[in-house]
């Protein structure tokens, strides 16, 4: 079982792939318009039809694309919130960092500023409106330009900040709330269309990427060839690009498509509940939410869960095969 | 690092967790513009069309004052020099954002409050004008609504020209429009200095009584019914814990003897593919299998039952949820607890043991499972918050009223106080789930400690 898992693997994955880049090759169906009648599985249509007299078939097909565009959108959202300050709360783990004063009255004031700005351009008086944009790209272009005022003013007086107590501090605060009451909350609130519905799940879900990574750079950080490195003098941004980046790369990838898992099963859920995507957006959770007022047509409830969960088991697969290599390198 | 002063920082962080997530809820409160006294007010007018304005003017500040939603947000505020503190006070939406686009436009402050008091006389002294004059206290009724919302020039002369010719039209009231249109006439100009910052500090702001009243217990009233927030939630609690307890309970206690017995591998893939399948279409499957006359009618779909039943109705109710909740509880459980007993095969006292010739079924009670439960009911602390709040998709899928429920019930009617007072609880359970567990570790192995 376990020899042939690999390639049992890679066949379904492969099919649900290509159902999704080219569904043209497996449309079976002689007849894609929409018919008059729901129909029986073994007929013109493969996997029957709707209420609507739609192919149940190719709205599958349509929804597996929904779905894995949230997953990969969300897990991409979530790489990009976590991974600086995964890798600052690990690599700074246990030390303080010296800033200087002036870098601190800097942010202070570009903040300000901004706020100031936002505040302005809310007036809709026209008179304003220039100096309102000129001050909000100051203060943005302070926050871009900190790095230098850190430089210039030397070592002399400073804040002492420990990154990985407030890094870790955040994720504590996010990861108490609930995080599918938070969704909820969030969707009755916001009424996300697909991107924004992406960003909020990054947002919760984000604390768990955090963690794990900013865990497996703490163990990188110790090892010999970053020390070389650090005493070969190689700047900090260096170091985490060429040296603890790469060596973190198969977390990050199991991480990923835990993500993506993540996102798929929480959308569906969603959209089960009716709470989720808009009207636009065909996802595998509303198939399985539209077919739930035709209990006796089993087929509209049977063919979608089957691929739901074939997908789910396809990802699990694969985070188990990665964490087996990671773990076990050799 | 003395024992106690690791509680003392323990406490200190989840006070700061804790205020940083009620935080996070005002915000989300606030964030929906939910005002109470804005919708009683239109009650009101809905109750009585023909309420004098100056009685609709007062009634409206004290509600706002009651429900404090005349007051500032936060501690600290960033505003422009040219607008008054005193500005919040006024209720109605619009003429508040128009009073402020007339004090940015460098109008006088007591000119912009006596054209307020001005059309508030003038709107009373229409009001007492006899039936026969209805015509001309109509027009003057609009005229002096419309002198509140005027926020910028030319609306102000299109105004003036309307009094001119109102005072042409009627000559008696010539002397009442002569000092409106005179402050109406005033020529301002543009500065800039209008738009200088002002930081200002309120030892009374909407956060700090919004913290209060939560601390105590007090979430406000639910938009849908006018309820008691809290009132509300208490009521669904016990729905809530009639299916998770029983659940959680048969969860935890059948997978100690899993995770030690049940160690091969179809039983490895049983409870992978359980954990595998999504928990809202099991519900669903079990709903549509088990309940509908088309298949098998053995259990009924409905949990929420309330009164004097007999025991077999309350038993064919909860029973699928029960069983979702162990479905969805139960294959982490034994997982954990494989990876718990997993460590202590290894050690070397078991293997003392099998060298004695102890037989195994001795060893696994005697050493193994007496070690290896230990780090298992630290996760009675971790699964707390989902046991108060419940699942939302098991509760809407078997139709139970409890917490779960009734946040999708707000979400549908966009009650926003019952959904913020949902998410501060569960994430209060959360936090202190996570101390429980962190607490009973300590209790249980001071030894790692």
């Amino acid at each position: 079982m376990k020899k042939y898992r690999t390639y049992i693997l890679c066949i379904m994955s492969g099919l649900l792939v290509s159902m999704w880049l080219y569904p043209d090759i497996w449309i079976l169906d002689r007849y894609l318009a929409p018919g008059k009648d729901i129909l029986m599985p073994p007929g013109n249509f493969i996997f029957g039809t709707d209420e609507l007299g739609r192919s149940v078939y190719a709205r599958i097909i349509n929804g597996l694309g929904g779905s894995l565009k949230v997953g990969i959108l969300t897990a991409l959202f979530t790489f990009v919130i976590g991974i600086i300050p995964g890798i600052t709360g690990g690599y700074y783990s246990g030390k303080t960092l010296r800033i200087g004063i002036v870098s601190v009255l800097v942010v202070i004031k570009s903040l300000f500023l901004f706020v100031y700005s936002i505040q302005l351009l809310n007036t809709g008086i026209h008179m304003v409106q220039t100096p309102a944009i000129l001050l909000m790209f100051l203060s943005l272009l302070l926050l871009i330009l900190l790095p230098l005022t850190g430089k210039l003013t030397g070592k002399t007086a400073g804040v002492q900040v420990n990154p990985d107590g407030m890094i870790s501090f955040f994720t504590a605060v996010l990861s108490a709330l609930p995080k599918f009451v938070l969704i909820i909350a969030l969707a009755a609130l916001f009424k996300p269309g697909l991107i924004l519905l992406c960003f909020l799940m990054a947002i919760i879900l984000a604390p768990g990427f955090i963690r794990i990574v900013r865990s497996e750079i703490l163990s990188i950080r110790n090892t010999p060839y970053v020390e070389a490195a650090k005493s070969l003098g190689y700047s900090t941004f260096r170091i985490f690009v060429f040296h603890i980046v790469p060596q973190a790369t198969p977390v990050l990838i199991v991480q990923i498509i835990l993500q993506v898992q993540v996102a798929i099963l929480s959308e569906s859920a969603l959209s089960f509940l009716g709470v989720g995507l808009p009207y636009e957006t065909l996802t595998l959770g509303k198939l399985i939410n539209s077919a739930r007022e035709y209990p006796s047509c089993t087929w509209m409830t049977f063919f979608p869960v089957i691929t739901l969960c074939s997908v789910i088991l396809i990802l699990r697969n694969f985070i188990e095969k990665f964490s087996d290599k990671t773990s076990n390198p050799l | 690092m003395s024992r106690s002063k690791a509680y003392l920082s323990s406490i200190l962080s989840l006070t700061a967790v804790v205020l940083t997530v009620s935080a996070l809820t005002f915000v989300l409160d606030s964030l929906a513009h939910f005002d109470r006294a804005d919708i009683q007010m239109m009650e009101i007018k809905e109750q009585y069309p023909t309420i004098r304005s100056n009685d609709y003017e007062a009634r409206y500040r004290s509600l706002r004052s009651a429900s404090g939603s005349d007051l500032p947000d936060f501690f600290i505020s960033l505003n422009f020099k040219c607008i008054p503190d005193s500005l919040r006070l006024i209720p109605v939406k619009e003429e508040r954002s128009a009073l402020q686009n007339l004090l940015l436009k460098s109008y006088s402050l007591s000119d912009i409050y006596t054209l307020r008091t001005k059309s508030f006389q003038l709107e009373s002294f229409a009001e007492s004008l006899p039936d026969s004059l209805i015509n001309v206290s109509t027009r003057l009724k609009i005229f002096s609504r419309t002198l509140r919302i005027a926020d910028n020039k030319s609306s102000l002369d299109s105004l003036a020209q309307q009094a001119d010719t109102l005072s042409q039209e009627y000559p008696a009231l010539t002397n009442r429009l002569a000092d409106i249109k005179a402050l109406l006439r005033v020529s301002v100009s543009e500065r800039l200095q209008n738009f200088l910052p002002v930081i200002r500090w309120h030892s009374d702001n909407r956060f700090k009584f919004w913290l209060l009243h939560t601390l105590s217990g007090d979430f406000g009233t639910s938009t849908l019914t006018g309820e008691k927030v809290s009132r509300r939630i208490w009521n669904a609690l016990p729905y809530s814990l009639l299916a998770s307890i029983p659940g959680f309970l048969l969860a935890f206690l059948l997978s100690i003897p899993a995770g030690i017995y049940l160690r091969n591998r179809y039983w490895s893939l049983i409870l992978w593919i359980i954990a595998t399948t999504p928990l809202f279409v099991l519900a669903h499957l079990f709903i549509l299998y088990f309940t509908s006359s088309d298949y098998l009618d053995w259990f009924s779909p409905r949990a929420g039952l309330k009164g004097d039943l007999p025991v077999t109705v309350y038993l064919k109710g909860y029973f699928l949820p029960v069983i979702c909740y162990f479905l969805a509880f139960f294959p982490t459980l034994t997982l954990y607890m494989q990876a718990s007993a997993n460590r202590e095969y290894t050690k070397p006292y078991v293997q003392t043991a099998k060298a004695k010739g102890l037989p195994g079924t001795y060893i696994k009670l005697k050493h193994i499972l007496a070690n290896a439960v230990f780090p298992h009911i630290t996760l009675l602390g971790l699964t707390l918050p989902t046991l108060v709040s419940g699942s939302v998709l098991i509760e809407q899928i078997f139709d139970i009223p409890g917490i779960g429920k009734l946040l999708y019930e707000s979400y549908r009617s966009s009650d926003m106080p019952v959904i913020s007072a949902i998410v501060w609880i569960s994430s209060l359970f959360t936090v202190l789930g996570f101390r429980l567990s962190n607490f009973l570790y300590d209790y249980i192995m001071p030894v790692r400690k």
